[in-house]
């Protein structure tokens, strides 16, 4: 494997969290048989492990730390470190106000919330979020194109939204808030920032 | 003082302006332009509770300038003052105050102040500079609507100590053993049904929370992405607990995901 082969295979792991060969075939672009070839080869240097609880493959300490030297390497050939630092900032409040619509949602839901929030209301803010992911998405792409996707999966999971209030915060599908999660957390691994 | 001879340019306003369908504005705009103050704390107020929209004002502060507090970069020190004039400090905050009482009460005035102004709930940023003089720099009103809170069920006076308190941030008791787990390489260390005791979490570790019992956090708050992860697991979650990490692994406990506290439960069995 190059480093770009080994970046994109730790880099989707860590965005993912944890996850199956079907999985990763997606996010790399890649055979099955391939990505298979590669996690054993990452597993035998230390990279990546099987999960303990399920058939998929998550990331060691070493396998984290290797990815975040890539990306390292990666964010300062195009010499977008300041930017990205940037873009980390203007990211706070708008992460704030999705956060803080999924949780007045769930709160509603769990009938915890003092009043209830209307659900128009909560959709109505994660759109708004939503053209902000179009401008943050826009700069960060310009740098490194591996950013470009979130704006539209975002999009999809508010439009599925409006039908099916599973889209906002489940976690068994691409909900919009974890699509906005692996954004964060996309923004902290470049950036090789810890929560 | 307002200055009038700036265009709006730059490719962000270009993009910002595409990326939401409005045309590129293209005439003369005026930009406000002030002095910058070097201050030994800096923050944000609000004239209601921003979180469960109790009548109390909430000051939020870090050391410095507040760019740290404004972007989410930092954890805040948290306190409130209630109309008695009482201050009070969030449980994850005690013990590490940056303003003396009587700071935050002026910081408070003046908050309110701006609220008679503008007559409606303000959320206000502010800044002390060693002079001992506080400046408000800017005033809105508060526009997140209120996150409500979790508020505890009444129960009667449990006995025994807290182990841990927090910011109760998914409701629901349960009880399990403790189970610190500093990094990625602990994972195999956790069994499931027991509780998860951890700085913060990242997707690496949702299938962990999936399997817990609980989750308590040293980091975080109400808003966090392990809170939402926890409410749509219907798992009780305390965050923002100072320490959490050097809790003693293995204990048996009974964490209140809405009183926000863990305490020593009973084993197993007996």
């Amino acid at each position: 494997m190059n480093d770009d082969e080994w970046f994109a295979l730790l880099h989707a792991l860590r965005l993912l969290g944890h996850a199956t060969v079907g999985q990763l075939t997606g996010r790399l672009d890649a055979s099955s048989d391939e990505v298979e070839s590669r996690l054993l080869d990452a597993e035998a240097t230390g990279l990546v492990t099987r999960n303990v609880f399920d058939d998929g493959w998550s990331l060691t300490s070493a396998g984290k730390a290797r990815g975040e030297a890539l990306a390292a390497m990666e964010l300062d050939r195009v010499g977008a470190r300041p930017a990205l630092t940037t873009e980390l900032d203007t990211f706070g409040p708008v992460n704030q106000q999705v956060t803080a619509a999924c949780t007045r949602w769930q709160l509603t839901e769990l009938g915890l919330a003092q009043p209830p929030a209307p659900y128009d209301g909560v959709l109505a803010d994660l759109a708004d979020a939503a053209d902000q992911l179009a401008a943050i998405e826009q700069r960060l792409s310009r740098h490194l194109r591996r950013f470009a996707g979130y704006h539209r999966r975002f999009s999809t999971a508010l439009r599925h939204s409006e039908t099916d209030a599973g889209w906002v915060t489940g976690n068994d599908r691409d909900s919009a808030h974890r699509v906005w999660f692996e954004l964060h957390e996309d923004l902290l691994a470049t950036l090789g920032r810890d929560r | 003082m307002p200055y009038s001879g700036v265009t709006t340019s730059g490719p962000d306003a270009d993009d910002y302006a595409h990326a939401t369908g409005q045309d590129v504005p293209s005439e003369r705009i005026p930009v406000v332009v002030q002095a910058m103050l070097a201050p030994v704390a800096a923050g944000v107020a609000f004239t209601e509770d921003p979180l469960t929209g109790a009548a109390v004002t909430v000051v939020e502060a870090v050391p410095g300038l507040g760019s740290s507090l404004v972007s989410g970069a930092r954890t805040p020190h948290r306190v409130s003052v209630d109309h008695t004039a009482t201050v009070r400090s969030s449980c994850a905050s005690a013990g590490m105050e940056i303003l003396t009482p009587q700071q935050v009460r002026r910081i408070a005035g003046l908050a309110h102040r701006a609220e008679q102004l503008f007559g409606a709930s303000q959320d206000v940023e502010w800044a002390l500079t060693a002079d001992g003089r506080i400046w408000l720099l800017q005033a809105r009103p508060i526009t997140t609507r209120a996150t409500p809170g979790i508020v505890a069920p009444a129960r009667p006076d449990t006995p025994g100590r807290v182990l841990a308190h927090g910011v109760p941030a998914s409701p629901g008791t349960a009880s399990g053993r403790l189970r610190v787990i500093t990094g990625l390489d602990e994972f195999a260390r956790f069994r499931p049904g027991e509780v998860l005791v951890c700085r913060a979490t990242s997707p690496a570790w949702t299938p962990l929370l999936a399997r817990a019992c609980g989750v308590v956090t040293e980091v975080g708050g109400i808003l966090s992405h392990a809170a939402i992860v926890a409410r749509e697991l219907r798992l009780p979650a305390v965050t923002e607990v100072l320490g959490a990490t050097q809790l003693p692994d293995g204990l048996m406990v009974e964490i209140d995901g809405s009183a926000g506290t863990v305490r020593p439960g009973v084993r197993s069995g007996s």
